[in-house]
């Protein structure tokens, strides 16, 4: 595996996130607790645990968007305090800005960031809206407006990708192609590091080349798993392969365990309680 | 999906019915207490209004249009800047937000003979009217519109490196340019009203002194002549609103 | 021990409040006394208390009261009434929407407050042309709104009981009616509010008596704290309406989720 020469080290050390309780401290809320992990430059890691697990509270916290609470997230050394420039987020719902065009929205960070906005056009294409450069986002499918904002976020060049659930709300079939579609578009962009939150353990195995299984809250990790399946991918024909089947069923032992715990079931004789 | 003719010709025949019974029941003179002149007067004086034959004419309607315009145009400006002020306080908010609830809750259009009393017959005092009602509809707009920003928005302009400047001018502006372009309808329809209203209570100058005029004298073409000048102007505006409004939203979904 | 701070909170913020009200009023007194400000316009608080006393004593005000609220409550139920009506025909029929919409919308547009003047040459200054007044400002509005909100109504909703076997009569009775009583209740004190406006507008511009009216003789005899004085009676009439109407429209919708 080749990573990025230049890339920079994420790292968690003894990372909790706590929500106050506006009474008693005993009552906090403890979305994740004491998180420790490394993360090589140009990565790409999957979240996967129950629903309520504090993926999305990991994402928060390398985002700065709330950074975290107890213990330290680092990039390249330094400890997030904030929002940062080098890092992207593609959000579950869409958060484009529905009174821009797609085009004005791909331009956004570039702007911001005082670049010329001459990329914006090259990535929209890359994803493949050339020809929807002015349509609003309610002229957009949902799948065409996940497009536009995998292009406004890569077109800044972010070296960390955060992707919580980026695709959960598209059918089967236009998820796929997504899916396929951002691996390579990712793979042509020179390989940021992506962590990518996902419910799909099929959508982890197949794009990752690592797995992280948290528990059920408050959020642990409870298994780090290795996907060493050749790149370029193709996820059709990948999920064919004996590996992957392996991989799935190793990783399904751990995963099924904490989906019961979350959901408070107890079903007798049933594999993996 | 295209209406069928025969609506259009049942609207037009509606329309052409309402005037022909107006028309003979008006002639026909059925009681004297009911005095609704007939079309053929209303529009004999309306014709006779625009060629300057019995008033001033059209420069009633210009005062009266003065006097909507700069009252809508105060009552906006007055009612943003209290409206960022306030919203971007939350403190104040809390504070005030009960009373300007109640103050919203007065009948605004009772409070005319007040400005007229400190004001008198000036254009001024009906402008001053005017943004008296219009700042409430855009204070209440934008008020609601920064309040109703969605924190997703705001995230993600966050994530993608926006400076707070850039925050309100990507997030914050057409949020409440959108509330505002939909409250434009509604302000400018109390606009016209409030300016004609005052001007009726008192004034020697515009369209509602000449309504005025005409009903103390029981002149009901006169009466109901001015008021469809009135009402054709409302509407024409209102029609180069609703365009101005598609403009400004495109992005909006139907 | 969250009660106990929450509690504390309120009360600072109901003391803050009180404060601010008794500045406001104080800075007015002493503005007027002073003569800051243009006392055609402002009054004081002194002499617009004093004119609520005597307009109470000599009971002007409770008749202009109860003049006010008879024609806003017959105004507003046969607006209500009549837009709903409008509204339901225009909201299930495609056809008819499409022949009366244009003049309805047209009929938006125009100011019809101004329209007092012409039924007041009608009718005279008695309680006919305000009640009218009142119904013609509200019944365009209603039946827009209630038009909306029956082509609103959930398609599937429609095709479910139409699966059990509803007609259409049912489906007025048990879909629409019901979805159409949801937009009375919650825009209740909206169109109160119109309702108000347009009952003391037309007292104002020709009436002999409610609150209206003795705004109008304030203005003629240049009393501008009568005219303040009933129009903090306006507002307390309003305000009061408004919360009672807040109060009933909680308890209607008590079954929809919280928002």
């Amino acid at each position: 595996m080749t990573l990025r020469a230049d890339g920079r080290l994420l790292e968690f050390d003894g990372v909790s996130q706590r929500y106050p309780s506006p009474t008693d401290r005993a009552a906090d809320f403890v979305a994740v607790r004491d998180i420790t992990l490394q993360i090589p430059a140009g990565e790409f890691v999957s979240v996967v645990g129950p629903t309520g697990c504090g993926k999305s509270t990991l994402l928060s916290a390398i985002s700065g968007l709330r950074p975290a609470s107890e213990g330290q997230v680092r990039i390249g050394g330094d400890v997030v305090t904030g929002i940062r420039s080098d890092v992207g987020f593609i959000f579950q719902q869409d958060a484009l800005l529905p009174w821009r065009t797609a085009l004005q929205n791909v331009e956004l960070g570039l702007r911001f960031r005082g670049l010329p906005r001459a990329a914006a056009r090259d990535w929209l294409a890359r994803v493949g809206l050339a020809e929807f450069e002015d349509r609003y986002p309610h002229q957009l499918s949902g799948g065409m407006r996940k497009r536009v904002a995998v292009a406004s976020t890569l077109v800044y060049e972010p070296d960390i990708l955060l992707m919580d659930e980026p695709f959960s709300a598209l059918d089967i079939q236009t998820r796929t192609l997504m899916e396929n579609d951002l691996l390579h578009v990712w793979e042509e962009a020179g390989k940021n590091t992506v962590i990518f939150v996902t419910h799909d353990l099929e959508e982890a195995i197949g794009m990752s080349d690592r797995i992280l299984v948290m528990t059920a809250s408050p959020g642990r990790i409870l298994g780090d798993y290795r996907v060493d399946l050749p790149r370029p991918r193709d996820l059709l024909e990948v999920k064919m392969t004996d590996e992957f089947a392996e991989i799935y069923r190793a990783i399904w032992k751990d995963l099924s365990g904490e989906v019961i715990a979350a959901n408070k079931l107890r079903i007798p004789g049933a594999v993996g309680t | 999906m295209r209406k069928p003719w025969t609506s259009r010709l049942a609207t037009l025949a509606l329309v052409a019915a309402f005037f022909l019974v107006w028309q003979v029941v008006g002639s026909a003179g059925v009681t004297n207490e009911l005095t609704i002149g007939t079309p053929g007067d209303v529009f004999a004086w309306i014709g006779g209004w625009a060629t300057g034959r019995y008033t001033a004419g059209w420069s009633d309607l210009a005062i009266t249009l003065q006097e909507a315009v700069l009252g809508y145009l105060l009552g906006t400006v007055l009612g943003v800047c209290l409206a960022v002020l306030i919203a971007g306080f939350e403190p104040l908010a809390r504070l005030v937000m009960p009373f300007v609830a109640a103050a919203n809750a007065v009948p605004k259009i009772a409070m005319a003979p007040l400005f007229v009393l400190a004001f008198g017959t000036t254009v001024a005092c009906k402008a001053y009217f005017v943004s008296s009602l219009v700042v409430f509809i855009s204070f209440f707009a934008v008020f609601n519109g920064l309040r109703s920003i969605d924190r997703k928005y705001l995230n993600h302009v966050r994530i993608l490196g926006a400076s707070r400047m850039w925050t309100v001018r990507e997030v914050y502006v057409p949020a409440i340019t959108g509330w505002l372009v939909t409250s434009l309808r509604l302000s400018w329809s109390w606009s016209l009203a409030a300016a004609v209203f005052v001007e009726y209570l008192s004034s020697n100058k515009g369209m509602g002194h000449v309504v005025q005029v005409g009903q103390e004298s029981l002149a009901a073409a006169t009466v109901i002549g001015a008021l469809m000048i009135i009402a054709v102007v409302a509407v024409c505006v209102d029609a180069g609103l609703v365009l101005m409004e598609r403009r400004a939203e495109e992005w909006r979904p139907a | 021990m969250s009660t106990r701070r929450s509690r504390a909170g309120s009360t600072r913020l109901f003391l803050a409040r009180a404060l601010f009200v008794v500045v406001l009023v104080g800075l007015w007194q002493l503005a007027a006394d002073r003569r800051w400000v243009n006392a055609n316009f402002f009054s004081s608080p002194t002499d617009v208390w004093d004119s609520l006393g005597s307009l109470s004593g000599s009971g002007e005000l409770w008749r202009g009261l109860q003049s006010t609220v008879l024609v806003l409550v017959v105004g507003w139920v046969i607006g209500e009434l009549a837009g709903l009506a409008l509204g339901i025909a225009i909201g299930l029929s495609k056809r008819l929407d499409d022949i009366l919409g244009p003049i309805i919308v047209f009929a938006n547009a125009v100011p019809r407050i101004l329209l007092l003047p012409i039924f007041v040459v009608w009718y005279g200054f008695g309680p006919e042309p305000k009640v009218l007044l009142v119904v013609t400002v509200m019944v365009v509005f209603v039946a827009l709104n209630v038009a909306a909100g029956v082509r609103d109504v959930d398609g599937l909703l429609v095709q479910n009981m139409r699966v059990h076997g509803a007609n259409r009569l049912d489906l007025i009775r048990h879909v629409f009616l019901p979805a159409v009583a949801l937009w009375v209740t919650s825009s209740a004190r909206v169109t109160v509010g119109y309702a108000l406006q347009a009952t003391i507008g037309s007292e104002l511009l020709g009436a002999e008596s409610g609150l209206g009216s003795l705004i109008s003789h304030g203005q003629v005899s240049f009393k501008s704290d009568q005219i303040i004085a009933v129009l903090l009676v306006a507002a307390v009439l309003a305000v009061a309406i408004d919360l009672l109407l807040a109060a009933l429209e909680r308890r209607a919708v008590r079954w929809m989720p919280a928002t």
